[in-house]
């Protein structure tokens, strides 16, 4: 499933095979399913034995990815990068345009024609290109048109002994552990959300946490991992293989003490590895559900990954497993949590 | 025909022969070459010798070359952590690294990604740098003990190849330089199928052209021929590269090369036939080296005759250059006419 999840292209705004794909597949376990204005989903799953706190967990459905700005005379098309991504990885990758997925390439003129202090220098968005083998822009128009989205063309595939490679990997494996999770039965009522346009500026989750007023939210995400070359152990950010990691604050958000409090005591007990994110830069969908409202109790629970935004991302089964492992328990155990109320004080 | 002629690009393409370790492609492409020949043979170097027997004895020889092998990349090292570090085998554009997918040809083939210092980690004034091959690495996921189980120093490593049929017949793949003119040959072998040619024609996929050039020269040498045709890329028409250093695309064009590699009486006689038979060209004038094995055969022995087609290629040396099929076809017809042309190889010499 989570192969599919990632093959399935959907930038931010551009979302529906997503969400067809997870309505699917949540409609066997719950009939409660809204389609909100900006495209996002929410399910709640009636509890066995709820006591009325409203807790909600939530992943988001889009991905990084392009969109056509231009199609030139000559038939060759220009992009805008939606969402963070580092444009020195786009030369000489592949694209699937529009939504009939035509094959294109991000063009860069050949090693032989560039000048010695050209090859030195950071080739910029604007400067670059897509060639779909148009032979001009009416050639071109008959497959794109301008405000087309383009995805990564990237395949699932395993690497090395414990690790999968995919594009989209942030955040369909938050989707993934969703549509995972809504098959156990849990006490408490559980609202199942997958939201749009958070790499754009968490703008589905703010949409979305402003009318479901949850007490509590658990967001699943992917994060940073570096353990890489040239990175030392305080700057990895996560560690792959060490579990899944749960956030102190970032950029966007301040994740509750006592959530997380209680997320790491129910880790220690159930024996799931789990890791504390070493990084406070970035932001996700916390950023906007931590403050909607009169406020929610929220923590991230981050799947590490290395080249995250990248059509190579890599993540570790063996955290996949600890990462679904964990957030089942943490519903399972949910009505235990005694989020705080305003205390009027006199 | 023309289906197989995509066919046996797509084929050719997806093997891995970096520069130097050609041999299991050399494996595959005589195979290739056998469906028309029994007299197929591998060199001391390593490439690939076809003969097309002629219906003359004493009418001369003459020699058709492509090289089969490829950019890509050789292991240096690999560190405690399991990260493979590596040089590049051929002229590569370090910017294009990032993010690319490659297979280690180790003891089994490795699949890996390439990655480089995170952004976190770097200063403002790194981040507005191209990213340089000593900053990146290959992450095949495997641990120091499981990397080293499969992959040795100097093992060659090529870039994943995932051919895409984008519009108009173009098509994007890894090696296309100069696997396409690899097809070439066989294209060319299968059109004179049936048609006496009093001359010998010697078919020669050759190794090392990436690097020196060894394989085509000491193959030129062996055989002698009275000429030599020579089939490689040039570069295609692209938005940021000027209309001076490129050639046209998606035209059913090909480049014939004019200048001191190549030898004036044998262009003379190609482009008189070429006319004749109303095939188009782009001219490529080159003011010295062509940066092709024509510069080499053209010194080997006494001296060996040279010409240079040439398909336009785009995004040479990356994982996804693009060609339109229809102009490698065209390449390997004005080649295939020129050949029936003429009677005796020595012909094409005065």
């Amino acid at each position: 499933m989570l192969e599919t999840l990632c093959s399935l292209h959907g930038v931010s705004g551009n979302e529906h095979k997503v969400r067809d794909f997870v309505i699917q597949n949540i409609s066997p376990y719950t009939d409660n399913i809204t389609v909100d204005s900006m495209g996002n989903v929410i399910a709640v799953k009636k509890g066995t034995n709820p006591t009325g706190k409203k807790v909600m967990v939530c992943a988001h459905m889009d991905e990084v990815g392009f969109i056509i700005s231009e199609i030139c005379d000559n038939g060759f098309l220009k992009f805008k990068t939606v969402g963070g991504i580092d444009h020195r990885i786009l030369l000489s990758k592949k694209v699937l345009v529009g939504k009939d997925n035509i094959p294109g390439v991000i063009g860069v003129k050949a090693v032989h024609l560039q000048s010695k202090e050209s090859r030195k220098s950071v080739i910029k968005e604007k400067d670059m290109y897509i060639d779909i083998g148009a032979k001009d822009k009416d050639d071109a128009m008959k497959k794109v048109s301008l405000g087309d989205y383009a995805s990564f063309d990237s395949v699932y595939r395993k690497l090395g002994s414990t690790k999968i490679k995919a594009k989209a990997l942030d955040d369909r494996i938050g989707c993934y552990a969703l549509l995972e999770a809504i098959k156990e039965e849990y006490d408490e009522d559980i609202v199942f959300s997958f939201s749009v346009q958070e790499e754009v500026g968490l703008r589905g989750a703010r949409v979305l946490s402003h009318r479901e007023k949850a007490d509590v939210c658990i967001v699943l995400e992917g994060t940073n991992a570096a353990d890489v070359p040239f990175s030392s152990d305080h700057t990895t950010v996560t560690n792959q293989g060490e579990g899944p990691s749960l956030s102190i604050m970032d950029g966007a958000s301040v994740s509750n003490k006592n959530l997380n409090g209680f997320i790491m005591k129910l880790a220690k007990e159930n024996h799931i590895p789990y890791q504390i994110k070493k990084s406070h830069a970035g932001g996700n969908d916390a950023g906007a559900i931590a403050y909607s409202a009169s406020g929610c109790e929220t923590s991230v629970i981050s799947l590490p990954l290395r080249y995250i935004h990248s059509p190579v991302s890599v993540g570790d089964v063996r955290d996949i497993q600890s990462y679904l492992k964990l957030i089942k328990c943490v519903l399972k155990n949910i009505s235990e949590y005694q989020p705080r109320r305003k205390e009027v004080l006199k | 025909m023309k289906v197989k002629f995509k066919n046996d690009i797509v084929t050719l393409s997806n093997l891995s022969a970096v520069s130097g370790d050609e041999r299991n492609a050399a494996t595959v492409i005589s195979e290739m070459f056998k469906g028309y020949t029994d007299d197929v043979y591998i060199s001391n170097l390593g490439s690939v010798v076809a003969k097309r027997k002629g219906t003359i004895d004493n009418a001369g020889s003459v020699m058709i070359e492509a090289h089969m092998d490829e950019i890509g990349l050789m292991v240096t090292g690999i560190d405690d952590k399991g990260f493979v570090k590596f040089t590049n085998i051929g002229g590569i554009d370090s910017r294009i690294l990032l993010g690319s997918e490659v297979i280690i040809h180790g003891r089994e083939d490795v699949f890996g990604v390439i990655g480089a210092k995170p952004p976190h980690l770097m200063t403002d004034d790194e981040r507005d740098k191209a990213p340089v091959r000593k900053d990146m690495f290959i992450d095949t996921g495997y641990t120091k003990e499981e990397a080293e189980a499969l992959i040795s120093i100097g093992d060659s490593v090529t870039f994943l190849n995932e051919t895409a049929f984008l519009m108009n017949d173009y098509i994007s793949s890894k090696s296309l330089d100069d696997r396409c003119s690899v097809a070439i040959l066989i294209d060319i072998f299968e059109s004179l199928k049936g048609i006496d040619i009093p001359y010998d024609i010697y078919f020669v996929a050759s190794t090392m052209e990436e690097t020196n050039g060894s394989g085509a020269t000491t193959v030129a040498y062996e055989i002698n021929p009275d000429f030599a045709i020579v089939i490689d890329v040039t570069h295609g028409d692209t938005p940021d590269a000027s209309s001076s250093e490129t050639y046209k695309t998606g035209e059913g064009l090909c480049t014939l090369c004019m200048g001191p590699n190549i030898h004036p009486v044998l262009l003379s006689n190609i482009r008189k036939v070429l006319d004749e038979f109303e095939i188009k060209y782009e001219p490529e004038i080159e003011g010295g080296n062509t940066g092709t094995n024509a510069w080499g055969i053209q010194v080997a022995r006494d001296g060996i005759p040279c010409a240079l087609f040439s398909v336009p290629l785009r995004y040479m040396h990356t994982p996804n250059e693009v060609l339109c099929i229809k102009d490698a076809k065209h390449t390997s017809y004005a080649i295939n006419t020129f050949l029936k042309s003429i009677d005796k190889a020595g012909d094409a010499l005065c």
